[in-house]
């Protein structure tokens, strides 16, 4: 005789903040790119979550689904965000690289708001896309579930994604 | 096609690298440490039920939270009840009447025509901020007289809302402590009503508080 349940069960929902809260939290981040934006964003997701919860059956790829709402709400967050004009596009806090001299700084600068321009430019989707299989650890086909797609189209979300930043940061020569 | 195949050009991939590797730990601790409080005020852990066997509407069954009702329900089988609590609120109620007898003897004498202002707390805040403000602006409507659906909607400034007006008093969860009966149509019909016992229990709660005859 085992202790398991006949019927899987689903985790407490409390096991599911503990376990994800700090990794949406980061993509909340990589998609708003403002602290207090991905907190708000951070809770909403959850929320949301924990009101569908008891809809949610036993075998769900919680992950995934967390991913998703998160994703709406990130885009929810830009479109509410873009009609009040208050786009985040400056790079506010970024921490010069130290034994730069003044010029190479400079550089650096120019470079990092040209290729944050260039990641927000991006369709949400593919930016969402480019941001879990870049710094989110996820495969294709959690990308996929969290998108609501197929695993072909999320992997053409990816690449369009890095081919457009490619093009545009192409080495010269 | 395999995105990883050609690597990113090497000032590209340090700048998305530095800007994107990590958000800064303490923000992330912040978050986390305010999610929990948050989720903390939003969690219905319990929740209490209780029954009113024999009223003028047939039996009205009462769920609770320590905040206040989160759910008024009649004109169903008990198991009914139940099941639709816990997929609502994602927790079975646990049966205390003792906890529960403030909210349901008032109730009771209020559909015995004994009172007439109702004055129980609930607890609605699971519900969209529309549906809020449709709730609370049904709740200002006095007894014994009614509203129509274009009046609610103008009274929270969306006067072209009418029809997620009637959707949002559909999905009352406290009805008659939220007094969605008292919510007409404009043509001077009943309107619907998605309590149990349906436009019949419309017609009764109306009736005892004195807007239309028996």
């Amino acid at each position: 005789m085992t202790d398991k349940p006949l019927v899987e069960t689903k985790p407490p929902f409390d096991a599911l903040v503990e376990a994800h809260s700090a990794e949406i939290y980061r993509y909340l981040w990589r998609m708003t790119y403002n602290t207090t934006d991905a907190e708000d964003c951070l809770q909403d997701t959850f929320l949301r979550v924990l009101r569908a919860y008891p809809r949610l059956s036993a075998d769900s790829n919680f992950r995934a689904y967390l991913y998703k709402v998160a994703t709406n709400v990130a885009h929810t967050h830009a479109v509410r965000r873009n009609r009040q004009n208050h786009r985040h596009t400056e790079l506010l806090d970024i921490i010069p690289s130290p034994n730069l001299s003044p010029a190479e700084q400079t550089a650096e600068n120019e470079l990092l708001t040209a290729v944050f321009t260039a990641v927000n430019a991006l369709p949400h989707k593919q930016r969402a896309a480019f941001m879990m299989r870049q710094y989110q650890d996820m495969d294709y086909p959690e990308i996929a579930a969290a998108l609501d797609t197929s695993e072909d189209s999320a992997r053409a979300n990816v690449y369009q994604a890095l081919r457009k930043l490619r093009q545009q940061f192409q080495v010269e020569g | 096609m395999n995105t990883m195949k050609e690597p990113l050009p090497p000032h590209l991939e340090t700048a998305l690298q530095r800007l994107y590797a990590s958000p800064d730990p303490a923000a992330v601790a912040r978050a986390q440490a305010h999610l929990t409080r948050f989720l903390a005020g939003n969690q219905t852990l319990t929740l209490f039920y209780t029954i009113l066997p024999d009223t003028p509407i047939g039996p009205v069954y009462l769920a609770a939270n320590d905040k206040g009702l989160v759910s008024v329900d009649f004109g169903i089988p008990e198991t009914q009840f139940l099941t639709a609590t816990e997929k609502n609120f994602g927790v079975s109620p646990l049966y205390a009447p003792e906890k529960l007898t403030h909210h349901a003897s008032r109730l009771m004498q209020y559909l015995l025509g004994k009172i007439t202002s109702l004055d129980i707390p609930f607890d609605i805040h699971t519900l969209t901020p529309f549906q809020q403000q449709v709730l609370l602006a049904a709740l200002q409507i006095p007894r014994g007289q009614v509203y129509t659906y274009a009046d609610i909607a103008r009274k929270i400034g969306k006067p072209k809302a009418v029809r997620a007006v009637g959707q949002a008093l559909g999905r009352n969860p406290v009805p008659i402590v939220i007094p969605c009966h008292r919510v007409v149509a404009a043509n001077g019909k009943l309107g619907g009503y998605s309590g149990g016992g349906g436009l019949a229990t419309k017609r009764k709660l109306l009736v005892l508080e004195g807007v239309m005859m028996a």
